[in-house]
């Protein structure tokens, strides 16, 4: 590979992109539109359906506790899960990028049954209120079924808060939104360009000169980069501004604007190549791009989806990007970003591997 | 004078259609030579295999001594091809695509001389999409010569202009002549060919029909040149009275077959000395097109009859 070649593409490519209207209004503006839009729809505060409620049960043992747990189940307001004992919940909430817990202490059964006052733990994201709400709900029907049993209330409520950040539905919009651009932009400009190029005979022509294959896509990486980190500028900057979204500008957030071209550019580049016509390249990106949009995460927080389609958010690769831009600029929780950062990386690589092999400049 | 171009046994086949079948020939270095053929014949596969585009199923090719297809790089840095319908990135000026192939060619070509010979000069800025048909065969022209390459293949470049951007073509392709260098033109304009070939095979169903000089051809495949005489009926009765001469009437004119070098003195002194007065005189001889479009009908009513 030349460099002097790749900057060749690379400058040509930049100018005629720049010179058209639609590529502009799709990379760039458009996703300011879309951050408008999901920033009013979401910025008032989600209402998810049931959202996950992170126990810690110290009382070992206990019929009470267990009594209780299926209490806050029943209500349909949360999904329980169990934290262990011997972890910090306020540490496991942080790296697991989650913000609602429950801390039932040590005797709380032994309290209960002997008519002494005992006090839980909730900790929920004061800035989420809607989920919040959810939480206060569960456990205060579950705390009134055991307060039925004595006249003076048997269990307190202490609140506590998560982690020293504040999330709400519209910081998980931006991360969503920049998965986004990294799909739209790479996906759909490398399709149409795969197919239109095979149509006009331009691949022909381009291998008539000195310039590779590798090198014709590794510089439609590199601008598609430039495009999507403006794009991510655009709508982190309007998140902070209009909707003073929370989101932490971090270098595990570079790397996913770097691997996310190199992914949906060989992608859109193998799905261009493979197919024998123009329109059954639109049709084939499309099919893949569109349920990977709605299924990742990136109009809808996944959290919030019904618990029966989350599973199969982590089917599509976008989900990954999205996930881990999450937990690196929404929960600034690098442990959670390294297995995303991994998965990327190798399907990256793969593709932009396997549109290089089966990419031909000449015919048989 | 050595070979730039050397092809033998060629066979390229699609499935059962054997679009090349077994065609030899060889252009020398400097010279033009042009591929005629209707559409279909296998031209610009032909073409495409020599550019190393396409891989041959069968037989020998070699372009500057190298086999295009396992040497394609090292070719494509010595040869330079206008591919039939040029097209380039619509939102590129002719300007910026001569500067991008100098530096993917790593050559120092001066955009505004290479557009100044190719007379596109005034569109430097406008971008590809904005283009006419000519001015875009133009920019392939210009950037075909952005590595000043031994070997040019043009591939039908003046299909579809206007006569005057056809005739500027001609002129870049005369100069490229002068220069020296091998132009491999695939036209299917007879005139072009005849203009600006020094050799031409045509091509039909896959194979060379013929193949020399295009003078050559209109003689060894042409009718004998004719005198055609404007006058009156008594120019054909007493040419055929007082010579042996082959003399045909057709609306008041009179042709006279030349088969002999000495026929149109006789002819013309024959009716001097009989008195005959006759109002135009010119002589008429069979054109390259004459030829291919009697060629290539033989061929069709052959395999007819045959079939």
């Amino acid at each position: 590979m030349k460099p002097r070649r790749i900057w060749a593409d690379f400058h040509l490519y930049s100018r005629s992109y720049l010179r058209s209207p639609e590529a502009i209004f799709f990379s760039l503006i458009f996703p300011f539109f879309l951050i408008l839009m999901f920033g009013a729809l979401y910025s008032g505060g989600g209402t998810p359906s049931a959202v996950p409620l992170y126990v810690q049960n110290l009382d070992h043992n206990s019929n009470v506790s267990e009594s209780f747990l299926s209490d806050l189940n029943r209500t349909g307001l949360v999904n329980v899960a169990m934290v262990s004992p011997d972890v910090s919940l306020q540490g496991y909430l942080t790296s697991h990028s989650q913000s609602n817990g429950l801390i039932l202490p040590d005797g709380f059964g032994a309290n209960v049954t002997q008519g002494r006052p005992s006090t839980i733990t909730v900790i929920t994201n004061p800035y989420d209120q809607g989920a919040a709400g959810l939480v206060q709900s569960a456990v205060g029907y579950a705390m009134s079924v055991v307060n039925q049993r004595g006249a003076p209330p048997l269990v307190y409520e202490s609140t506590d808060y998560v982690g020293v950040r504040s999330y709400s539905t519209i910081d998980y919009v931006v991360p969503g939104l920049i998965g986004l651009s990294i799909i739209t932009s790479p996906m759909f400009s490398m399709v149409t360009l795969t197919a239109e190029y095979k149509k006009e005979k331009l691949f022909k022509q381009l291998s008539l000169t000195p310039l590779t294959k590798s090198e014709w896509l590794a510089s439609k990486i590199m601008w598609n980069w430039v495009v999507v980190a403006a794009s991510a500028v655009i709508l982190i900057a309007t998140g902070d501004v209009v909707f003073h979204a929370a989101f932490l500008v971090s270098p595990y957030l570079l790397v996913f604007l770097l691997i996310g071209p190199l992914f949906f550019v060989s992608l859109g580049m193998l799905v261009g190549t493979l197919s024998k016509k123009a329109e059954t390249a639109g049709f084939i990106g499309n099919l893949i791009t569109f349920p990977m949009m709605f299924l990742s995460g990136a109009f809808i927080p996944v959290s919030i989806m019904p618990g029966w389609l989350q599973p199969y958010a982590r089917i599509w690769p976008l989900y990954y990007f999205i996930n881990g831009i999450t937990d690196a600029s929404v929960f600034n929780n690098p442990g959670g970003t390294w297995t995303d950062i991994l998965i990327t990386l190798v399907m990256a690589a793969v593709t932009f591997a396997a549109a290089v092999v089966l990419f031909r400049w000449r015919e048989d | 004078m050595s070979e730039a171009i050397q092809v033998q046994g060629l066979v390229k086949t699609y499935g059962p259609l054997r679009a090349v079948d077994g065609i030899q020939f060889q252009v020398n270095q400097g010279e033009v030579f042009s591929f005629l053929g209707p559409n279909g014949a296998g031209k610009t596969t032909t073409v495409e295999i020599l550019e190393g585009l396409r891989r041959a199923t069968e037989g020998s090719v070699r372009v500057l001594g190298m086999d295009p297809w396992e040497e394609g790089r090292a070719l494509h840095r010595r040869i330079g091809v206008i591919p039939q319908g040029f097209k380039f990135f619509d939102k590129v000026t002719p300007r910026e695509a001569i500067r991008y192939y100098a530096a993917l060619f790593g050559t120092r070509a001066d955009p505004d001389l290479l557009l100044k010979r190719v007379l596109l000069s005034d569109k430097a800025q406008d971008t590809f999409d904005k283009l006419s048909g000519g001015q875009r065969q133009k920019l392939g022209l210009a950037l075909a010569l952005v590595s000043d390459p031994e070997v040019l293949f043009l591939d039908e470049p003046t299909t579809g202009l206007d006569p005057q951007a056809r005739r500027a073509i001609w002129d870049v392709i005369r100069e490229l002549r002068t220069e020296g260098r091998t132009v491999f033109l695939t036209t299917h304009y007879l005139d072009e060919a005849e203009e600006l070939a020094d050799r031409v095979a045509i091509l039909h169903h896959g194979r060379i029909i013929t193949e020399g000089t295009p003078r050559d051809l209109i003689q060894r495949h042409g009718s004998p040149p004719r005198l055609l005489i404007t006058g009156p009926r008594e120019v054909a009765r007493t040419l055929k009275a007082h010579t042996d001469l082959e003399v045909q009437e057709d609306h008041g004119e009179t042709h006279v077959i030349l088969h002999r070098p000495g026929d149109l003195s006789r002819a013309v002194q024959t009716l001097e000395t009989h008195g005959v007065r006759w109002e135009d005189l010119s002589t008429e001889r069979d054109s390259l097109e004459d030829v291919f479009i009697r060629l290539v009908g033989e061929m069709d009513e052959g395999e007819i009859t045959s079939s």
